[in-house]
């Protein structure tokens, strides 16, 4: 895949450049939607792709990077496209046809190719999902562009991109040129939700809806499923009644097992 | 001139509580457009704070070996409330019950731990309670997650202020206010109304209650029942059940969780007099909560002192309790909290429900009783306790244990309310109905805010019946706004 041209434009207004920013949200399902059941298989009955726990920061730092310039929601899949738009996004491009993908890699090629049919693009920001954290760095691979992951801020300055991360104990800011994948952490729910007046008129506002053939990805997953099981379990023993007698029998069945 | 609504849906509903959700849950799978509105930021109302919910001939029932029959629960209904619920709706719930099992595993993914009564030594208790696993809270959670996955739109922190009925009679929408403060016009063919009743609006209970308590009562449901639901479905015509003064009453300290150790002594059969010091029922009665609840809200101040004695806190640490309080503190168990938690209590100046003295006379004169009075109820109790035989309130003497070894405790004991369960007439199809009985196209009424199931009290001896009526009618509404919708008829 080639390297597309930065493309920067100069704001001599107020001295700082423009990036043209997409913010990718609702791209996956929720592992918690899904009922498992007690001969261990998954139900995912009609699960839709929902808005990840990372997304409302993903949100947050894409505007931060897009500041005065054009900011695109992108999602894929059946998922609400609204979403994005409901929270201060103009305009949106949904791949709605994209099922939910077991292959993160695959995921993220749905993702490249609607990113390359927006155009143009200077940074794209999406959630660092631990549960697919492949995706930020496969569509970063596929785009030839730098990821930076686990971020906990951005912003743009000097025509770059400023990033602030957390590592460990330390936080560290990078500055990077464009055009780059940042990959936010959220490090708390989302504070405000948009009322019902903003949500329903976010739904009167713009979607570009393209479908699986139109961008050129092929839909299959890489990744069969052959089976799932529920994880070994091992009983729990309460030691209740009499206090003092009930932390003398934990205490001896503590010994008993090694533990003490 | 065509009305200009924010958004069109076929049917919305007022309130996410159990009935709430499963009207919208159901309304979805019946191809419906549906929007639900609920005006605190969760889901639950009081339906979180139930542990099960009622059935009867459920297959849960049936794979335990458990049986009552549907003409069994309709004949209960009935005796128990002399013939003043709604044989109509009584029959609906009783014959569609069984079916929300079977909704609530098989479609929303619950699973059923246990059915259970819920009082020990309750004569004619039905075993009818279904425990879901993680209690009627987990149910909620499914219920919200089946519901966004089918498409419903849930409006949190959304209060419904009116609802818009046409010129012709019909059901035309819903005014709401949102989260950021905007008022919000919706287009809707129907409107379910499942707001939780008015346990939360002093108000209210002063005009409907019997006793004017509104004020005093404790309570531990939902905050937001505050009536809502009831007041807009009056605007516009509809009106009240006969018993909308039915309430769930039961005995609770001020200022403690329903899980405290000494809140569940106050409610043992022991020895309890009123404000005054005197012995005033058989005990047992706490056996049932919602008998002693409304028997305790005509007390003078609403409220009784519960006396126990050094002997009765060593069998409820050592033995174990008489009665428990559904799932928070369970039948026969030791209350190993209790001692401490009595003398932390009774030590504590600014709490005023728990009181110990060295004899009975000094515990009667820190609760504000003359001493001569509680010492000749002590004296008359205890030679009652003696002999073996009560011969003034004929309590099981089983229950009759004296009152004789100091130190003393006083835990005051007031009424407190989960819901109110009786508000408006509704038809057998949850429809709300008009001052000539007529149904109001495309005005459904659920859970607590409709009236029919129960005559002036709760049922205990039904445990499950509030949040199984919810459960069940939320969705027999949905299924009937589809019906009349496909036939044109909203």
């Amino acid at each position: 895949m080639c390297r597309p041209a930065i493309n920067s434009i100069h704001d001599s207004g107020k001295g700082r450049q423009k990036m043209r920013t997409v913010i990718v949200y609702k791209w996956a399902r929720n592992a918690e939607d899904a009922a498992v059941r007690s001969d261990g298989s998954v139900d995912w009955r009609n699960a839709k792709m929902t808005a990840g726990e990372d997304d409302f920061a993903a949100l947050d730092a894409a505007k931060a990077i897009a500041e005065g310039s054009e900011l695109i929601g992108l999602t894929i899949g059946d998922g609400d496209a609204s979403w994005a738009l409901a929270r201060g996004v103009l305009q949106a491009t949904s791949v709605f046809d994209a099922p939910n993908l077991t292959d993160n890699a695959s995921t993220a090629a749905i993702i490249a190719a609607a990113v390359q049919q927006i155009g143009s693009v200077d940074a794209v920001v999406i959630g660092d999902s631990e549960e697919y954290s492949g995706v930020p760095v496969a569509l970063a691979g596929l785009l030839g562009w730098p990821a930076i992951a686990h971020v906990s801020s951005a912003s743009t300055a000097n025509g770059r991109v400023q990033i602030v991360r957390k590592q460990g104990k330390n936080e560290q800011t990078i500055s990077i040129a464009a055009p780059v994948v940042v990959a936010v952490s959220a490090a708390s729910a989302e504070k405000a939700a948009p009322g019902m007046k903003e949500q329903l008129a976010a739904r009167k506002r713009p979607i570009t809806k393209l479908t699986l053939d139109t961008i050129g990805v092929n839909r299959a997953d890489k990744v069969a499923c052959k089976g799932t099981r529920l994880p070994e379990v091992t009983a729990a023993r309460i030691f209740d009644g009499d206090p003092a007698l009930a932390a003398e029998q934990l205490v001896a069945a503590l010994r008993d097992q090694g533990v003490l | 001139m065509t009305e200009k609504f924010d958004a069109q849906y076929d049917v919305v509903v007022i309130g996410g509580g159990g009935s709430g959700l499963s009207a919208a849950v159901q309304a979805a799978k019946d191809g419906l457009t549906c929007a639900l509105l609920e005006k605190e930021n969760k889901t639950g109302g009081s339906s979180a704070f139930a542990e099960g919910h009622a059935a009867f001939e459920s297959d849960e029932q049936e794979k335990r070996g458990i049986k009552v029959t549907k003409a069994e629960a309709y004949a209960a209904f009935l005796n128990y409330s002399h013939w003043r619920c709604d044989a109509g709706v009584v029959s609906r719930f009783v014959e569609n019950a069984a079916t929300t099992i079977k909704k609530m595993r098989d479609e929303v993914g619950a699973v059923y731990e246990g059915v259970e009564i819920c009082a020990p030594d309750q004569p004619g208790e039905l075993v009818t309670w279904h425990l879901p696993e993680g209690e009627v809270a987990r149910v909620i959670e499914l219920l919200e997650a089946d519901a966004r996955r089918r498409g419903v739109d849930l409006f949190l922190s959304t209060s419904a202020t009116k609802i818009l009925r046409g010129d012709d009679g019909k059901i035309k929408g819903v005014i709401a206010k949102d989260a950021d403060g905007q008022v919000v016009k919706l287009g809707a063919k129907a409107v379910v109304v499942g707001t939780g009743g008015f346990a939360a609006s002093p108000a209210m209970i002063n005009k409907y209650f019997k006793f004017k308590i509104g004020e005093r009562l404790i309570n531990v449901g939902g905050p937001g029942n505050t009536g809502d639901g009831i007041n807009m479905m009056k605007e516009i015509g509809a009106v009240e059940n006969s018993n909308i003064g039915c309430l769930l009453l039961f005995a609770v300290m001020r200022d403690k969780t329903i899980t405290s150790h000494v809140n569940n002594a106050g409610m043992q059969p022991y020895l309890w007099v009123n404000k005054h010091g005197q012995r005033f029922t058989d005990e047992i009665v706490g056996l049932n909560f919602g008998h002693i609840g409304d028997l305790m809200a005509g007390l003078p101040d609403s409220m009784y002192w519960c006396i126990l004695d050094q002997n009765h806190i060593d069998k409820l640490v050592n033995k174990g309790n008489e009665v428990g309080l559904g799932i928070y503190v369970h039948n026969y168990e030791k209350l190993i909290n209790l001692p401490g938690e009595l003398e932390a209590d009774a030590v504590d100046e600014k709490r005023t429900n728990v009181y110990k003295g060295e004899t009975v006379e000094e515990l009667a004169g820190k609760i504000g009783v003359k001493p001569e009075v509680l010492r000749a109820e002590v004296d008359e109790y205890n030679g009652y306790a003696k002999a073996g035989e009560d011969k003034k309130y004929r309590k099981d003497p089983k229950y009759l244990h004296p009152c004789v070894k100091g130190p003393f405790y006083a835990i005051k004991m007031e009424t407190g309310i989960m819901i109110s369960m009786g508000a408006m007439k509704i038809n057998d199809r949850m429809q709300a109905v008009d001052a000539n009985g007529d149904a109001i196209p495309g005005l459904y009424c659920v859970g607590c805010d409709a009236g029919g199931l129960f005559g002036e009290s709760y049922q205990l001896t039904i445990p499950g019946a509030a949040n199984g009526f919810a459960l069940t009618s939320g969705w027999l509404s949905a299924d009937d706004v589809a019906e009349k919708v496909k036939a044109g008829a909203l």
